[in-house]
């Protein structure tokens, strides 16, 4: 009997790697190829050495493998299922612990301490930018998912240390002289519940939220810094907003899956009041648009059903992105407003912030340094802006080989 | 590479299964096969790495020519010996100890030797012993120097143990390296054995180190008496899932190819005494040094206890330092042999075998001593320790006690039930017929491997501990 069982187990197990194998070549071999003979070269530099080479093609090979596997979500999602089933509430996906918030919404918990040395790179930088140059450097900080403790179960607050995090990375920039904006305000001020604040699928905030932190960004430096900045054109009332239900399927639901939650909402809010913006994007080619906030900004291609972010080809995976990609950088232009040249350095949740920035300053200059090859100083230098903004999340900064001062 | 990744188990594993069925009738280019797939497997992961393995490989198979060629003059295979295990001992030096000492004698003597920090080659520990064990086991007559530098390159590089074991002697596959036959009866065993090992890492060991990792880096205001033993249990019992694990994985591997290794792990938890748990716990570790270190030494048949009693500290304090070049593995290792001479001395391991107090005792010691191993310094392990034996103001109980008792509960348990050979006591307390107990094992077994790679593809945590042995 265990022969013939032996037999089963063989044939099914066998027959399992090889129909993945055989699939994942059939569908992905194309970026299998791609990313071992062509886009490796863009982990590293010219001169690299025939070791870093070869390092920099199984990489690729390795996280190729990673992603692009026939069957990878459903079987993430059996994962998921299979651990909420034998009554996990937490749930371990990759390197995510994932739980339920009061309200309904996923949310990522942060666990470990926030390492300060990774913050005072930036502090530095900013300390001798306004020494050097006299240039102000303004922080904004991007709090992700918990924005009222209480809406996580009990059982995991002192586990979680978000909050705690934040507060310690604040008061770094805060000790180190730079002015801070603290996201977490400028949703107390603005009466938001959580679930406007922050998506139900996705760990990014939603482009309300971002609206929201610009208006506090503008209102900071108004007051702190001297600036003139029109508050009045960041205030929510004056915002056409449009509704698309039931459109992102963000990073959590791709994890989880549709047993664990529906798709989100996703608002687009453009200004009621008129506005000319010349818009120039650099990544690898320029793109230019001009026109009102919405023909130049506004990229409506990002909430199709299928572009090219859809997940398996029916959910939008990329509709957060409405505001700008992360792009190397964008330059927009905007002649009525405040004449100001802005520096962002930013991330995912940075973006929109800058894009909304743009209606109240005349220059502002997104840059995203992972696409970017040039060093702030660098953008400093190129730009010379009259104040820099770091618009960045909790987790960019945790993840600090991103962020180059020099 | 690990054999718990999408890499290994979706293009690895296919690809040398045809490439090395496609010529397995000729035994040379079959071997040629394992040989650069399993220096394939290596450079994955330490390219750099590749050259100094060969290049040991490549001495090591001149010393057992020589001491062949050289049967009758004694003094010359002893030197050749003797060298090799210098050479050997010296690349483990190296890389792996250097730094220590150099960091030790420079607090030690306020010195300031540079440190040349040599990053620490993969499984080095691991296929140092396999090179030593070739050159002596052909210096003792136990196997015949193999001729061609393939069949050495093969021993010590086949990628099933390569990096984290099991030690495979050389006299136990000598015959295999030229002489297998791969029947459908081993392969179909092997991939149940691959299996049970890949259950045992993605699903067990994996959920543990969770417990773990997450429960150690905890402020030591946020820590609790319950989530430090909860935590030292959790780690002992992740040690072996590990380890069990991936040997399990290695084992089964190897039955695939026609090789046959011999057990690591026989049910530790049922030991009754430490010197019970070392005689059922990483066994080919524990019998290398036993016949390679210890009995060389005179073993147990010298004349004084004194001399014995030395013979073990030379091997346990070896132990400890093999798993590590830190003094908390040094300290790990030295306990251990306070606990069994203090066993053996007082003839407390025979007593305590007879009673069932036994196995508290031995749980209990070896967790506490394992606490060492994961602990980052000595002092960090004294700290942890006083919040075990509540030398400290950690409540017995909070929160996050709670929280890791209900989200990792149902998995540490179901990792202590299946570390016991309870499915054998169930099959004759209920007298279940062979054939059905096969049936119920081999469909738990389908499923739960099903559920290991679905862990496998989420790309949930997975650390192997003996990655750095």
């Amino acid at each position: 009997m265990r022969k013939k069982i032996n037999i089963v187990l063989s044939v099914l197990f066998i027959a399992f790697i090889f129909a993945i194998f055989a699939g994942t070549m059939v569908k992905y071999g194309k970026n299998y190829a791609y990313g071992f003979f062509k886009s490796y070269k863009e982990e590293i530099t010219p001169d690299a050495s025939l070791y870093e080479e070869i390092r920099a093609r199984i990489n690729k090979l390795e996280s190729n493998a990673g992603q692009r596997l026939i069957f990878r979500n459903d079987m993430r999602e059996m994962n998921a299922y299979f651990q909420s089933l034998i009554g996990k509430d937490m749930l371990n996906i990759g390197s995510n612990y994932t739980v339920q918030l009061k309200y309904g919404g996923y949310y990522d918990l942060f666990t470990g301490a926030y390492d300060t040395e990774k913050t005072d790179e930036l502090v530095n930088f900013a300390k001798k930018l306004k020494e050097e140059k006299g240039i102000p450097t303004v922080f904004v900080y991007c709090h992700c998912g918990l924005y009222e403790e209480e809406e996580l179960h009990e059982i995991y607050r002192d586990f979680d240390n978000n909050n705690e995090c934040a507060d310690v990375l604040l008061k770094a920039f805060e000790d180190g002289g730079v002015i801070c904006i603290d996201s977490r305000e400028a949703y107390q001020k603005a009466s938001l519940s959580i679930d406007q604040a922050v998506m139900r699928t996705d760990i990014h905030w939603t482009h309300r939220m971002a609206l929201e932190t610009a208006a506090e960004t503008v209102r900071k430096m108004n007051s702190a810094l001297g600036f003139s900045f029109d508050e009045d054109k960041l205030k929510y009332g004056n915002f056409n907003v449009e509704t698309h239900e039931k459109l992102l399927y963000g990073e959590i639901a791709q994890r989880l899956g549709e047993a664990f939650m529906e798709e989100d909402d996703i608002s687009i809010m453009t200004p009621k009041y008129d506005t000319h913006i010349v818009y120039e994007a650099e990544n690898e080619g320029t793109v230019r648009r001009e026109g009102t906030f919405e023909e130049a900004i506004v990229e409506r291609r990002k909430i199709e059903n299928d572009s090219e972010g859809a997940y398996e080809g029916k959910k939008n995976t990329q509709a957060y992105y409405v505001y700008g990609d992360y792009l190397a950088k964008t330059h927009t232009v905007n002649e009525d407003a405040a004449p100001v040249k802005i520096l962002v350095f930013k991330d995912s949740y940075g973006t929109p912030v800058a894009s909304f920035l743009s209606l109240t300053m005349r220059d502002v200059y997104a840059v995203d340094l992972r696409s970017s090859d040039m060093s702030m100083n660098e953008w400093v230098e190129t730009v010379q802006p009259d104040a820099v903004l770091f618009a960045y999340s909790q987790q960019m900064l945790r993840n600090f080989d991103y962020v180059i001062a020099d | 590479m690990v054999f718990s990744s999408n890499v290994f188990l979706f293009f690895f594993l296919p690809i040398v299964l045809i490439v090395y069925f496609a010529v397995s009738r000729n035994r040379t280019a079959s071997n040629i096969v394992l040989t650069l797939f399993s220096l394939l497997f290596y450079a994955w992961g330490e390219t750099k790495f590749v050259l100094v393995m060969l290049v040991s490989i490549f001495f090591n198979y001149l010393f057992a020519l020589g001491i062949e060629k050289y049967g009758e003059r004694k003094k010359l295979r002893k030197g050749l010996l003797i060298g090799s295990l210098v050479m050997n001992v010296g690349l483990l030096g190296v890389f792996k100890y250097l730094s220590f000492f150099i960091t030790n004698l420079n607090a030690a003597f306020s010195l300031n030797l540079p440190d040349p920090k040599l990053m620490l080659p993969i499984g080095i520990s691991f296929f140092t012993f396999q090179a030593i064990s070739y050159v002596a086991d052909v210096y003792r007559g136990r196997g015949e120097a193999q001729k061609g530098f393939l069949g050495v390159c093969l021993y010590i590089s086949f990628f099933p143990q390569l990096i984290a074991g099991p030690i495979v002697r050389y006299e136990t596959v000598a015959g295999e390296i030229k002489g297998r036959r791969e029947t459908a009866d081993d392969f179909t065993e092997g991939v149940r054995r691959f299996l049970v090992g890949l259950s045992k890492k993605a699903i067990l060991a994996n959920s543990l180190a969770l417990i773990v990792d997450n429960i150690f880096s905890l402020p030591a205001g946020e820590m609790s008496v319950f989530l430090s033993w909860y935590a030292a249990f959790a780690y002992l019992i992740q040690v072996y899932y590990d380890f069990s694990g991936y040997s399990d994985m290695a084992i089964g591997l190897g039955r695939m190819f026609g090789f046959h290794f011999l057990e690591n792990f026989n049910y530790p938890f049922i030991s009754r005494s430490v010197t019970e748990f070392w005689r059922r716990w990483h066994i080919s570790l524990a019998s290398w040094f036993r016949d390679y270190v210890f009995f060389p030494l005179g073993g147990s048949r010298v004349k004084s206890k004194i001399r014995v009693l030395f013979n073990m500290f030379v091997v346990w304090t070896l132990t400890g330092f093999w798993h590590g070049a830190e003094w908390t593995y040094v300290l790990w290792g030295v306990s251990f042999f306070v606990l069994v001479a203090l066993e053996k001395m007082t003839g407390l391991s025979k007593w305590m075998e007879k009673h069932k107090i036994g196995h508290a005792y031995a749980m209990i010691v070896i967790t506490v001593v394992t606490v060492l191993i994961r602990s980052s310094s000595v002092s960090y392990a004294f700290e942890f320790y006083k919040i075990m034996f509540f030398v400290c103001d950690a409540p017995l109980w909070n929160t996050n006690s709670a929280l890791f008792l209900k989200e990792f509960g149902l998995f540490f348990f179901a990792s202590v039930v299946c570390s016991l050979p309870l499915g054998r006591l169930f099959e004759k307390r209920f007298k279940i017929p062979d054939g059905a107990m096969q049936l119920i094992r081999g469909a738990a077994l389908l499923v739960v491997s099903f559920i290991a790679i679905t862990y496998v593809v989420s790309g949930s945590y997975n650390p192997f501990i003996y990655f750095n042995f």
